[in-house]
């Protein structure tokens, strides 16, 4: 009896550790393998529409975007980028998006960003790389790249992509049940509260190569509100080559 | 364990299986029309689901507008979108057209009213009652919010389920496994919901164009003959891999056919026997007709695309001549015993005829080479160029006239 005890308080006590200690925030930088001169280039960045989606997570696990959240968070990601890119004496090209959304080429360009971005993501550590990948990162997006920020004499496009998710409260209840349900049977259900991913990604204007590429995970961070979404956008910019 | 507790925990299971169909079918009461928004804004509040699901949609509607395959005519766009005006005239402002260069019956909506609809459509109305059947059904989607409703019901289903499943990963060690089972048939129950649900969505949908077909002064009988001809072509087609039964997301075509019959029939009467405008839209699609029927073959359906042809021929859309010189082309591509002799019977009728395309020559006259008849591949290719002094393959079939010696 007394063994099941403290059995049953130590496996709590993991549970409980693991739920309350896996809120870190990983940044992982790539380079491009081909040896990129930034001094040689100049420091105009067209900072490209940023692609961000904040959603609630539901008991279930169903994803629903939050409008409202997500209007906020850009709006904040947007200003504390705008703000530290300054400090580094970034010369910052804003395209204008309106246009841009209704030129096929342009559209195709991102469409091709997004997917190079994903796969990026989906083949960096913890889920990769695929053998084949291993110790590669030649990402380009080719020569049209230009076509990028046309009109706007950048240098380079500055990409960023943040998808964020915040549980409901009935999804918080399915975590201490998980937890309770874990400490009965042993075997703790994985339920997730949510997670914030994405990525920055700075592409040399002239060749298309994605000459830098910081990739995010964390389980902390608010973006809705207007200091956690700094700290994020300086995550973001870690290691930032300009 | 004692078999009263092994049993207690079971009817446990049991009961929460129950909870999870209980919670999942239903019951929501369906929502109210979506406020005929003026050029397509979103009336609901920033931070509802629905203003998310809007969010997500001007994304999405974003790659529509600009896809490769987005057939860009204007006129094509004015024309649909009168129709749809005609139609629907609270949500006018609020819908937008976009034509998609893609083969098959098939038209979609999405919640902030962007419209998708497939050439293959285009093909398969005969007139603008017709066409207006499937927009009134599509807008009939966006005004009743079908979307939504479906996605708030797969999400309580989802989160019933979820509390379901962890109860049942509690009690797995006392019900020694039952509850998995258990699990696996309230979620297989779960799904099934879901999918009825579309289902009488969908037969909602139909009532909504019916009803605004006799409203808008067209003939509502129109949309029988529609689900006639999609009728016709299911059965033909021997290896149709729909989806059926369970998990069929749409009522099955004859049910439907039926219910539109039962309900078109009061709204037709003395004073309103109701137009069907088959002119002016035989006149607007016929520039594209050619191009249509030729996207239709490639599919390699042949069995529906001989159905088409036979319903097309009949509505007296096209000149008998295109409909010879595409049924004998079917036959060309199909190339199944006796259909060399059956594509060059129909190329005849279709050069006799005098309203078939150009091209006839010279398909007729290629078939005509391979069978070895090298004076009826001359004559056929040189009346080819004949016809077609400027074609791009000119030179090609210059060619092949000279190895069939001038």
């Amino acid at each position: 009896m007394r063994t099941g005890l403290s059995t049953l308080a130590s496996t709590l006590a993991a549970a409980l550790a693991a739920a309350l200690f896996a809120g870190c925030t990983t940044t992982k930088v790539f380079r491009h393998d081909r040896p990129h001169a930034f001094a040689a280039q100049g420091r105009r960045v067209a900072l490209m529409p940023l692609d961000v989606e904040l959603s609630l997570l539901g008991t279930g696990g169903m994803l629903e975007a939050r409008a409202d959240w997500t209007q906020a968070a850009r709006g904040f990601l947007e200003a504390a980028l705008e703000r530290q890119l300054a400090s580094r004496r970034v010369d910052l090209a804003r395209p204008a998006a309106e246009d841009l959304d209704r030129d096929p080429e342009y559209v195709q360009l991102t469409k091709l960003h997004e997917a190079v971005g994903a796969a990026i993501l989906a083949n960096a550590p913890p889920n990769g790389p695929l053998p084949t990948l291993r110790k590669r990162f030649d990402w380009s997006l080719g020569g049209s790249a230009a076509q990028l920020a046309r009109g706007t004499d950048a240098d380079y496009a500055l990409f960023v992509y943040v998808r964020d998710s915040y549980a409901t409260a009935g999804r918080k209840a399915l975590v201490v049940g998980a937890i309770l349900v874990g400490a009965a049977t042993g075997i703790v259900p994985s339920v997730s509260l949510g997670q914030q991913v994405g990525f920055a990604s700075l592409v040399d204007l002239r060749t298309g190569d994605l000459v830098w590429f910081n990739r995010l995970s964390s389980e902390t961070g608010d973006l809705r509100e207007a200091e956690p979404a700094g700290k994020t956008a300086a995550n973001l910019l870690e290691d930032f080559p300009l | 364990m004692t078999t009263a507790l092994r049993s207690n925990v079971a009817g446990i299971a049991r009961a929460g299986a129950a909870l999870v169909l209980a919670v999942a079918c239903g019951c929501t009461s369906p929502l109210p029309n979506i406020a005929p928004g003026a050029e397509g804004r979103l009336a609901a509040p920033l931070d509802s689901d629905e203003a998310g699901f809007w969010m997500q949609m001007e994304r999405i509607e974003k790659d529509v507008a600009t896809a490769g395959h987005r057939v860009r005519d204007p006129e094509l766009e004015a024309y649909l979108r009168d129709v749809a005006c005609r139609m629907s005239p609270d949500y006018c402002e609020a819908i937008r057209i976009y034509v998609f260069q893609q083969p098959g019956f098939n038209a979609q909506m999405f919640p902030n009213g962007a419209m998708i609809v497939w050439t293959g459509l285009l093909l398969r109305a005969h007139n603008e009652a017709q066409l207006a059947t499937v927009l009134g059904h599509e807008i009939g989607h966006y005004q009743r919010r079908h979307t939504l409703a479906s996605w708030r019901r797969a999400r309580q289903t989802s989160d019933a389920f979820a509390v379901f499943a962890l109860a049942a990963a509690g009690a797995a060690p006392f019900t020694g496994g039952l509850s998995g089972a258990a699990a696996d048939l309230a979620q297989l129950a779960a799904i099934g919901t879901l999918f009825a649900y579309s289902r009488e969505q969908e037969a909602e949908s139909d009532a909504i164009g019916v009803e605004q077909l006799a409203r808008a002064g067209y003939d509502p009988r129109e949309a029988v003959k529609l689900w006639e001809g999609v009728i016709a072509e299911d059965e033909a087609d021997e290896d149709d891999d729909q989806p059926l039964g369970f998990f069929a997301t749409h009522p099955s075509p004859p049910a439907r056919r039926e219910e539109i019959e039962r309900l078109a029939a009061p709204l037709v009467t003395a004073e309103n026997t109701g137009q069907v405008h088959a002119e002016e839209y035989r006149v607007r699609v016929a520039r594209l007709r050619q191009r249509l029927l030729a996207e239709e073959l490639s599919l390699r359906e042949f069995e529906r695309t001989e159905v088409v042809l036979d319903r097309l021929q009949a509505s007296g859309n096209a000149p008998p001549g295109e409909i010879e010189y595409y049924r004998a082309e079917l036959y060309r591509t199909r190339g199944e015993e006796g259909d060399v002799e059956r594509a060059i019977a129909h190329y005849r009728e279709a050069v006799g005829s005098g309203s078939a395309p150009a091209e006839v020559h010279r398909s007729l006259g290629l078939l005509l080479r391979r069978t070895g008849d090298a004076a009826g591949a001359r004559e056929e290719l040189a009346a080819y160029l004949e016809r077609a002094p400027a074609a791009s393959d000119r030179a090609m079939v210059e060619v092949y006239l000279q190895e069939l010696g001038r």
